[in-house]
């Protein structure tokens, strides 16, 4: 540990050098509806985020409606598609997402729409919602109203709409076979690792590890590797095992858990709780429809 | 003696798998540029489709303007025909320019302000020009970190013998940094 303490400063150093200029100036999302610039009612607030957690729940769709004061010199289409990379709204395969951006100074506003709702919310339709239902409301300064009328519409094309989930095959396929490759072979790893630990041996990882190590080399191919990866992968399982079987003795020891993850040193993982969970890795590449009013 | 031997293994083992990951990474930043160039080419295409309907809804009413319709019609051809990435970023530029004298003009005739249909078909049309700019903004995007990964030493020693030359970026057309301004002013389509 000692060894690895400079590292790990000398790497944190990296990041948070670099982070700093890679990163926008957006503000983080607080729920789906995000009134930055307060220019919606706070009983009005609540029923809206009610009302898309609910709709989340029922179509998976994730609709985010955000205020700004400024664009801060930019224009509201780039505005809109950063912030939506940004946050990622929508779920990740599906692309399900849509924001609603109004910049409260520049009295402008966008339907930015996900790559997956796109045959849905087409900018047709988007356009027809800012004129028929934002417009009329926003001029006479009632938002809320505006606001509400543009979800409901939104909300009612998408339930009628085919559901969004079931289109994701025009998305770019993004190599799962080797994911799930390394997958597998992370999760044989651990259930040999807890393996090796149980039994009594100290050595058993090593035959192992020689045995795979053959087979791997004659994969490969000459006599050469065979004898090169038989030797590495032998001493790799020894060591391995040597750990893992102390450790495993010495969990025993303390009378603590020896489940099978537990074997391989302890592994964490943190469960969402109620409420608002962020959203969920969705993009999108600008379609929709802006308007001023 | 052998430990020399033992560490000149060892720094063989670590050049060859950096060397693995160095052209892997590069194929991959190629597989994304391409990608990334289809999801323009799709959005060209679908400016591309939209044209026609465009063109056939104020055509009645703009009868004086033949001439720029001449012109979408060719910059059309001259689309359709192009093959190679740069022939077809050249006609798009072609088509580009058509496109926006024709939202010019289209400024002078108040009356097709007021048709749904011309509306939502200029909402379509401000869509596809914003999604044009900003799939060709995340190519560039692409292109530019490529080039630094290649240009960069020692990568700039051996990425040409490997065929991964440098690339040029997307340079739109002239005065069209942003989508052509499509603004049919809203609230006037009853």
């Amino acid at each position: 540990m000692k060894f690895f303490k400079p590292l790990i400063i000398s790497l944190l150093g990296f990041f948070l050098v670099v982070l700093p200029v890679l990163a926008q100036d957006f503000p983080q999302p607080v729920g789906y509806v995000n009134d930055f610039a307060v220019m919606l009612s706070s009983d009005f607030r609540d029923s809206l985020e009610e009302d898309l957690t609910q709709f989340e729940e029922e179509t998976k769709a994730e609709i985010a409606v955000v205020t700004v004061n400024s664009l801060e010199g930019t224009y509201v289409e780039d505005y809109a598609v950063r912030l939506f990379e940004q946050w990622g709204i929508g779920k990740k395969e599906a692309d399900n997402g849509l924001l609603l951006l109004i910049a409260k100074e520049d009295r402008e506003f966008k339907i930015e729409v996900g790559y997956g709702l796109e045959p849905i919310i087409t900018d047709g339709r988007a356009g027809k919602i800012l004129r028929e239902q934002m417009i009329p409301s926003f001029k006479e300064g009632n938002y809320d109203q505006g606001v509400k009328l543009a979800v409901e519409k939104i909300e009612e094309y998408i339930r009628s709409g085919e559901p969004p989930l079931a289109e994701t095959e025009e998305l770019p396929k993004r190599a799962p076979p080797f994911t799930l490759f390394f997958i597998s072979i992370f999760l044989i790893f651990i259930y040999t690792s807890a393996f090796l630990a149980r039994s009594k041996s100290y050595y058993a990882g090593g035959v192992l590890g020689g045995i795979l190590g053959s087979i791997l080399g004659f994969l490969i191919g000459s006599l050469a590797t065979i004898i090169f990866t038989a030797l590495g992968l032998g001493i790799f399982g020894l060591i391995l095992d040597y750990i893992l079987s102390k450790n495993y003795k010495e969990l025993k020891g303390k009378k603590k858990k020896t489940g099978f993850f537990s074997s391989w040193g302890g592994f964490s993982s943190g469960g969402g709780g109620g409420g608002f969970g962020g959203f969920s890795g969705g993009s999108s590449g600008g379609g929709g429809a802006s308007g001023g009013w | 003696m052998n430990k020399i031997i033992i560490a000149i293994l060892a720094v063989v083992a670590i050049l060859g798998v950096s060397l693995i990951g160095f052209y892997n990474n590069l194929v991959t930043m190629t597989q994304d540029m391409d990608n990334q160039w289809a999801q323009v080419e799709t959005q060209y295409q679908r400016r591309f489709d939209l044209i026609p309907n465009l063109v056939k809804s104020v055509e009645g009413i703009m009868t004086q303007e033949q001439e720029v319709f001449g012109q979408i019609a060719e910059a059309r051809t001259r689309y359709s025909g192009a093959e190679s990435v740069d022939e077809k970023a050249k006609a798009a530029t072609g088509l580009e320019s058509a496109l926006g004298r024709l939202l010019v003009i289209m400024e002078n005739y108040p009356q097709l302000r007021s048709s749904e249909n011309v509306s939502q078909l200029m909402d379509e049309l401000a869509g596809t020009e914003n999604r044009i700019s900003v799939e060709r903004g995340r190519y560039n995007d692409k292109v530019r970190v490529y080039n630094v990964a290649i240009k960069k030493f020692p990568a700039n020693l051996i990425a040409g013998t490997f065929g991964f030359l440098e690339r040029s970026y997307f340079e739109a057309a002239e005065g069209a940094k942003e989508a052509p301004a499509v603004e049919i002013k809203p609230g006037t389509s009853e």
